[in-house]
């Protein structure tokens, strides 16, 4: 290894977080599977908190990455920006929330037909229809 | 400027969408740690809430927990929820100085009497008056002043809680909390060396959306933040489950991210949301970074016997260690034997630090 030069502090790489048996995300999964039952079952629909739940970073990401993105991805600018996807397993979303400085502000896996937030809302189609009146008028 | 505004309106007005409103819900009751489906009904809540009055007062301390929220970055939810109540009255974000300052604080006062929060940073010195003081008066004084009209106080950091560094041994200026004075008003304690921007936002968002105060443990502070220890909650709890701790902070044991327990952590004893809510918008915590817990947000934690010394054990943990050590393959009799258990048992009382060896003599 060539040495380090004076004015250049070596940066060594470790892995400092190996497996712990994934006993944290286990769980999430286990929770997951039990929401996916109920959702099959009775419609009824299961948020989990991400933000409630002791996981390191690493952890996280082990956890987006083994449920993989599916075929519906849906991208919201509102407040900062939004990104909410199905993951490789139907009825399971992931939902994540950012500022407008791109930081996180809240993560949900959501186990559910679609996530409540995706949808139109009574008063926004209210003040749209007015607007779209408003358009038809002056067209 | 007084506003009759509810916070879903002054949103809305803002061109926020009823979506973009759920999304700030959604947030909001997460930082409440309530359980996601009540977004609905925490939207329902705010859109009739008005702004509520408050007024901030700096005694003994450092503004470290003014600078913990003001640093959030903006426009983060906690930013939002700043933004929104009227801070009549803060030492040092008010642009007004001398009698004009004298002048918002009285007119705060009057216009919302019995109505305004008080939020109170720093401790009071009770050995000499004259250590501290505002425009000439006490910081006893002014305490007993503005909180004889205020709804609820809400101390803030570990200074205005139980003390903190000023109340440290040998407490040179006779250092005390807030809950030491005020003994007839709802007193909430938000303690942390500071304490977690998003924890004053979640109180102050609690008692918007519910218009009252949160449920408080036993040390005044609120359940939903302070009921779990920062060892129930952290992502390293499997380590120390097995018996796995780091004995340096560069062997093997740190490098994979095992359990520093031996290395101080003060997480065991200490109540705290940081392994849930995080610091720095959710980046990471100290035990995350690789530093045990220093136990910030309990009383006297900086007279616990040193930050790198391993926590003395609890003796009601006794039998839990047993089970730790079976199944980290120490000897269980000797961890479980009685010979030396008054050692450990006068080490908890004195709060002494005992070293693992004495466990397993
Ligand atoms: S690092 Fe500290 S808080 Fe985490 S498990 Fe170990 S002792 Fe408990
Ligand atoms: S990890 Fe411990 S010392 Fe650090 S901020 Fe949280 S409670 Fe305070």
């Amino acid at each position: 290894m060539a040495p380090a030069k004076d004015n250049v502090i070596p940066i060594k790489r470790i892995d400092s977080h190996p497996s712990q048996d994934n006993i944290n995300i286990r769980s999430i999964l286990i929770e997951i599977q039990a929401g996916l039952d109920n959702l099959s079952e009775s419609g009824s629909r299961h948020i989990i908190d991400l933000g409630a739940i002791p996981l390191a970073g690493y952890e996280r990401e082990k956890l987006f990455e083994l449920l993989g993105q599916g075929e519906v991805h849906i991208h919201m600018s509102l407040l900062g920006t939004s990104e909410i996807y199905e993951t490789l397993f139907s009825g399971v979303w992931v939902v994540k929330h950012r500022d407008e400085l791109e930081e996180f502000s809240s993560m949900f896996i959501e186990i559910c037909h679609i996530p409540d937030i995706v949808l139109s809302q009574p008063d926004d189609i209210v003040t749209a229809n007015s607007k779209l009146q408003g358009l038809i008028n002056n067209i | 400027m007084i506003t009759q505004e509810t916070l879903g309106k002054t949103l809305i007005s803002h061109g926020v969408s009823r979506r973009g409103f759920i999304k700030f819900c959604s947030t909001l009751t997460s930082m409440l740690a309530l359980h996601p489906s009540m977004a609905i009904q925490v939207a329902k809540s705010l859109e009739k809430i008005q702004r509520p009055s408050v007024i901030w007062l700096h005694f003994q301390e450092c503004t470290g927990c003014s600078e913990s929220l003001t640093r959030s970055h903006a426009p983060t939810i906690e930013s939002l929820i700043f933004d929104y109540i009227s801070l009549d009255y803060h030492e040092t974000l008010l642009a007004a100085a001398g009698d004009a300052a004298e002048k918002a604080l009285h007119d705060a006062m009057h216009a919302h009497k019995g109505k305004y929060l008080l939020v109170v940073e720093g401790s009071i010195p009770l050995a000499n008056p004259g250590f501290s003081t505002v425009g000439g008066k006490s910081n006893l004084d002014v305490l007993q002043h503005v909180a004889k009209d205020a709804a609820a106080i809400i101390a803030v950091g570990s200074c205005a809680s139980f003390g903190g560094l000023p109340n440290a041994d040998p407490n040179p200026t006779g250092a005390v909390s807030v809950s030491d004075i005020i003994k007839d008003k709802p007193i909430i304690n938000i303690s942390g060396c500071p304490p977690i921007p998003v924890v004053i936002t979640g109180v102050l968002a609690h008692y918007l959306t519910f218009n009252v105060l949160p449920e408080l443990d036993e040390l005044g502070r609120p359940k939903t933040f302070y009921a779990d220890t920062i060892h129930d909650r952290c992502y390293r709890r499997p380590f120390y489950d097995k018996g796995l701790f780091a004995e340096s902070f560069d062997d093997e044991g740190a490098k994979k991210g095992w359990c520093l327990y031996r290395l101080g952590c003060k997480g065991p004893t200490t109540h705290n949301a940081c392994a849930t809510v995080k610091w720095n918008d959710q980046t990471s915590w100290p035990v995350e970074a690789g530093h045990g817990c220093l136990g910030c947000s309990e009383p006297r934690f900086w007279d616990g016997g040193g930050f790198y010394k391993a926590l003395s054990i609890p003796g009601s943990d006794v039998k839990k260690m047993a089970g730790y050590a079976v199944a980290a393959g120490l000897a269980a009799g000797a961890v479980g034997g009685m010979a030396n258990r008054s050692k450990k048992v006068d080490a908890v009382k004195k709060h002494e630090t005992i070293s693992v060896e004495d466990w397993e003599e």
